[in-house]
């Protein structure tokens, strides 16, 4: 039935060119605009570590000025990052079952003079837990164990453009990278790892990628490292030199935990509300209690790293897909109205209401899917175009979910469209219509 | 005119008016908030930083090589580097700042004054004497910096600091700020305030984009430097191709980053350009698509009433009179999708305002939006009711 | 009331041209009701066009209540139409999506009455044609009689001086057609001048005159039974009226 139904569609389509290619071009032009927005938005929005990203927790304490808040016009405000001190004592917790601190820094790589000059990179500095929590995807070797947090050991991840670079490719674990005057071990190599976000770092907003090069986070001390990140501060370190900036109430610091279940984040909870009431005894922490442990999507929504713009855009896009999908119903009405006289003949030859409503609904979901097929292709060449607009725009495409979504959309824009039409038409008794023509 | 037998006679229709009421609706809805988008869009980007933008360059280096960590080489090579600079053909002024127009941020800090309650943020650059030649802004007020004020010694008390007209206003009211003392949070560190520059806006995570202390210092230490650089009109690109070179040939230890303002500006305002570009098309699109819609709708309503057209003439109605009657029946549709919209719009406002931005919508947009598609309906009614009126009063006599 | 003097109407195409009437000349005094029957194709709805201001025609005359209406402009011919004449159609032509009370407030609104002087004339010619339990009703709802009754109604609210009807009982059972006729004998006998074209008989008979269109002209006027025998419905035709 469903292939008879097809072929009457393909008929009724071909007999109109013009009238079919308008609702074809009218679901297209929907279709594109859509799907266009709603990828972008996809690319950012998406979960970056689905089934995992709601066990990661991002810590924050309210250490600021007693006399003001962290935005001063927002008395609920707390500081977007942790000082170093707080950091230092809240992982002496065995709650987490991973954490890390991490910051980014830029050093020099000093290449063998043969294959270049030295050039400046970030790097960004964390804790061997870093890996595994992120799910960061290694080509060669891995992440470096807690041993080499401990020491710290010299040791080094790079990513893969850096091991082209340096290595020309090859398997570098084992061989050295000079940063600044210090050689460092490969320890691992990533394989491509391209997030559109670098969603461990909310501060950063939407832009900057991930880094090429990573590092222990315990050579902060020794090395003096320099953030390349925000820093906040609101009073001045007591004495000069980097301990004194350790020792500060400075927030420079991103605070990652892992806590897998309802328990343990109950706990750490309230471990870090008990640090912070004990650290308020010491003569810290001036302003009310108010500590965040707060998961990977609620942060980086409460960040904004994501432009509202580019929601605002998907929004519109597919409200303007109802918009095309409306204006084809009077289209439709049109056509099917000038065919009564065709279907009161196969009503009279026996065709049942439902066929006939099943016929239109048929004809409107070939149009659907060739509107959608070729708006999503046209889709792909304004996604290119969005794409050298927007800062890190080379991270959007479309992938297999949103050509799924899109094909569907395109279904759903040839029902709206179709079935308020199919059903005027299918209520057509076929009696009345054979006796006026 | 007739309004309650086309009302009543269009009950008849409902679900086909039904689907153009809602298309006009969200149409309306749709393109005001759009609009408001691309207005709100706008407005940042014809926010003046009061600098001359398109003629500001700047290049910053990091050192490699040992012999950085010498301060007093340092000191003698950033001299060297100014020289090369302005040793280039049209180069107008170049000062050290950390200060990047239209980076987005930049630093900040808090402080407090007498007369003023409590502490208040703002941006703080420190800078060399020729900041203001470079960035292009004049000292309305008071006095520029001088070579004496930068402090040899840091921990000097002779301190001074030139600050926006914004935050003068801000912390002094129309009093004389010239004299006034500013201090850190702590209350120590005095800087007292030596001149006042107009123009400043810089945008920031925070709402302090017109709040600035400029302190004279040096902006650069051991881990490089960043030099902005003024040229004269449209010298910018053959300048951008000279300073890596030149500034190589004064010590090679070194990795440059160059960028002109303009670029930054440009990367700051992608997104803005992003949504101009995109809504301006979907506006555009819309209300092509809602025309064409209302084309097809009114088309049809006449095709479908050849019959009744015919009566309507034979019993005595003018052509105005049919022309009329579409164009009612019409400006009716139209109407009532407007009203539609009108809460459309302003609930597509609220959603999108308490998930997204904050950009309240304007009566003035709701206005124009129903007045420009009251036009495009009408416009678009006009064919169908054209052709309507050409129907002879004579189909009244044919039967069927 | 009504006086056509060498009528002649040419339908062109650009193949064929069709004399639809050929030097029709007819005179109706005021108060007449005229019937006027012919074959299919005779040109009696052409005449009714050109009678009614519906159709223009190519050379003659035409004076309709002392004006003479051969040279009117659109808007002119629609005023006349408006004011002077009224019209019963074999189908009615009520507007579907209207009810009774609006149908025949139709004309009344192009003529620009006052509303409530329109509804006082809606209100008595549908007491008259005995529907005024029915304003709120779609024609859906109504049987062809009623309908027709509706039209009528719609007629007499514009109180004309001539009422033009095209086979008022083409689409109608014999009981209805005879009330239906027996109301436009009772409107003729108010005064009002009626030209009837029809197949039928029977409401031929009501009429004081019967004329015979036959290839464009108008023929027999004084002998009209003589025509009406050659104007008797075949047995198919009479099939599809019944």
């Amino acid at each position: 039935m469903l292939f008879y139904q097809l072929k009457i569609a393909f008929t009724s389509l071909r007999r109109n060119p013009v009238i079919t290619s308008l609702l074809i071009g009218g679901i297209a032009l929907g279709i594109c605009v859509s799907t266009t927005f709603i990828a972008l938005r996809h690319v950012f929005e998406k979960d970056p570590l689905p089934g995992k990203s709601n066990t990661l927790f991002y810590v924050r304490l309210d250490n600021w000025d007693p006399q003001r808040a962290y935005v001063a016009e927002d008395p609920k405000s707390l500081p977007t990052m942790v000082t170093y001190r707080d950091m230092r004592e809240l992982m002496k917790s065995n709650i987490p079952t991973r954490q890390t601190a991490t910051f980014r820094t830029r050093y020099f790589v000093h290449p063998d003079p043969k294959i270049g000059r030295p050039y400046a990179e970030d790097v960004r500095v964390v804790f061997a837990d870093f890996f595994a929590m992120f799910n960061v995807p290694f080509q060669y070797g891995g992440g470096w164990d807690k041993t080499a947090d401990a020491k710290p050991e010299q040791v080094i991840v790079i990513d893969q453009n850096t091991n082209q670079k340096l290595f020309g490719g090859a398997n570098s674990v084992g061989r050295t990278v000079r940063l600044e005057d210090r050689n460092y071990k490969v320890v691992g190599v990533l394989a491509p790892w391209n997030p559109p976000l670098r969603f461990y770092d909310p501060t950063q907003g939407l832009g900057p990628k991930v880094e090429p090069i990573y590092m222990p986070f315990n050579f902060t001390p020794i090395l003096e490292i320099q953030t390349f990140g925000n820093s906040d501060g609101w009073k001045g370190n007591d004495g000069n030199g980097y301990q004194a900036f350790l020792n500060s109430d400075t927030c420079w610091l991103e605070y990652w935990v892992e806590l897998p279940t309802a328990e343990k984040q109950q706990a750490f909870r309230q471990y870090v509300n008990n640090y912070v009431i004990d650290q308020k005894r010491h003569g810290r922490f001036g302003r009310p209690l108010h500590t965040e442990v707060t998961s990977m999507p609620d942060v980086t929504k409460e960040f904004g790293i994501v432009p509202p713009q580019i929601r605002s855009l998907a929004i519109v896009s597919v409200l303007f897909l109802i918009v095309c999908s409306l204006n084809l119903i009077g289209l439709l009405l049109g056509k099917f109205i000038a065919r009564i006289p065709e279907i009161s003949v196969r009503r009279a030859l026996g065709a049942s209401r439902l066929q006939v409503f099943w016929q239109h609904i048929v004809e409107c979901e070939v149009v659907g899917i060739a509107g959608g097929l070729i708006g999503l292709s046209i889709s792909v060449g304004l996604l290119k175009i969005v794409a050298k607009v927007i800062p890190n725009g080379d991270v959007v495409h479309l992938d297999a979910e949103m050509i799924a979504v899109s094909i569907f959309l395109s279904l759903v824009a040839g029902l709206l469209a179709g079935i308020y039409p199919a059903w005027r038409v299918c209520s057509i008794p076929p009696a009345m219509q054979l006796k006026v023509q | 005119m007739p309004f309650g037998p086309i009302i009543r006679a269009m009950r008849h229709n409902r679900m086909r008016f039904a689907f153009i009421i809602l298309e006009i609706a969200i149409t309306l809805a749709i393109v005001t908030n759009a609009v408001n988008m691309i207005l709100d869009e706008r407005t940042k980007m014809l926010q003046k930083s009061g600098f001359d933008d398109d003629n500001l360059v700047s290049i910053a280096y990091q050192p490699f090589a040992p012999e950085f960590k010498d301060e007093s080489y340092v000191e003698a090579l950033v001299q060297k580097d100014m020289r090369a600079i302005h040793s280039i053909p049209g180069v107008k002024a170049a000062a050290t700042t950390y200060f990047l127009p239209w980076q987005g941020g930049g630093s900040s800090g808090v402080w407090k004054t007498d007369g003023f309650n409590g502490k208040f943020q703002a941006q703080r650059y420190s800078a060399s004497g020729e900041i203001f030649q470079t960035i292009g802004v004049k000292v309305t007020q008071g006095r520029a910096f001088v070579e004496t004020d930068t402090p040899a010694n840091p921990n000097d008390t002779t301190r001074v600091t030139i600050i926006s007209r914004a935050l003068a206003k801000k912390l002094w009211g129309n009093a004389n700020p010239i004299g006034r003392v500013i201090t850190n949070g702590e209350g120590a560190a005095p800087r007292t305030v030596i001149g006042i520059i107009d123009d400043f806006y810089n945008p920031y995570a925070w709402n302090i984009g017109e709040f600035v202390l400029f302190t004279p210092g040096r902006a650069y230490d051991s881990s490089g430097a960043v030099f902005l650089i003024r040229t004269e009109p449209g010298a910018v690109k053959s300048v951008l191709s000279q300073l890596e070179p030149r500034l190589l040939a004064v010590n090679p230890g070194r990795v440059f980053r160059v960028q002109t303002i303009a670029d930054l500006k440009d990367r700051y305002f992608s997104g803005g350009k992003l949504v101009i570009g995109a809504m301006t098309a979907i506006i555009i699109i819309l209300v092509f698509i809602t025309a064409l819609g209302i084309m097809g709708i009114s088309s049809l309503a006449v095709a479908e009433r050849t019959k009744q057209i015919g009566t309507r003439r034979a019993l005595g109605a003018t052509r105005a009179d049919i022309l009329k009657h579409f164009l009612l029946e019409n400006w009716l549709v139209t109407t009532a999708g407007l009203i539609l919209g009108v809460i459309g719009a302003y609930g597509l406002n609220v959603l999108l305002v308490s998930k997204l931005s904050d950009v309240k919508m304007q009566w003035e947009l709701v206005a124009g939006g129903m007045v420009l598609l009251w036009i495009n309906g009408l416009a678009s009614t006009v064919p169908a009711a054209m052709r309507a009126t050409l129907v002879p009063p004579s189909i009244a006599t044919r039967s069927v | 009331m009504l006086e056509m003097t060498h009528i002649k109407k040419i339908y062109r195409t650009i193949s064929i041209e069709t004399h639809a009437l050929e030097d029709l000349s007819l005179s109706v005094k005021d108060g007449e009701f005229v019937s006027v029957t012919g074959p299919s194709g005779s040109g009696k709805t052409t005449f009714l066009n050109v009678a009614g201001l519906l159709d223009t025609f190519d050379s003659g005359s035409y004076i309709l209540d002392g004006k003479d209406v051969s040279r009117l402009s659109d808007r002119e011919m629609s005023q006349i139409r408006n004011r002077t004449i009224g019209f019963v159609f074999q189908s009615f032509n009520l507007i579907p999506d209207l009810n009774v009370f609006d149908n025949v407030d139709v004309p009344l609104r192009y003529r620009g009455l006052p509303a409530s002087e329109r509804k006082a004339r809606i209100e008595n010619a549908l007491s008259m044609v005995g529907l005024s339990a029915r304003v709120r009703h779609l024609p859906s709802q109504l049987s062809g009689g009623q309908q027709q009754r509706v039209a009528i109604a719609r007629v007499l609210a514009g109180d004309p001086k001539l009422i033009l009807a095209d086979e008022p009982t083409g689409n109608l059972d014999s009981a209805m057609s005879r009330e239906i006729m027996d109301l436009l004998g009772k409107i003729n006998d108010n005064g009002t001048t009626i030209v009837m074209v029809t197949h039928n008989a029977e409401c031929s008979e009501r009429a004081h005159r019967q004329l015979h269109v036959f290839d464009g002209r108008i023929a027999d006027v004084d002998r009209p039974r003589v025509v009406l025998g050659s104007a008797v419905p075949t047995p198919g035709l009479a099939a599809t009226l019944n």
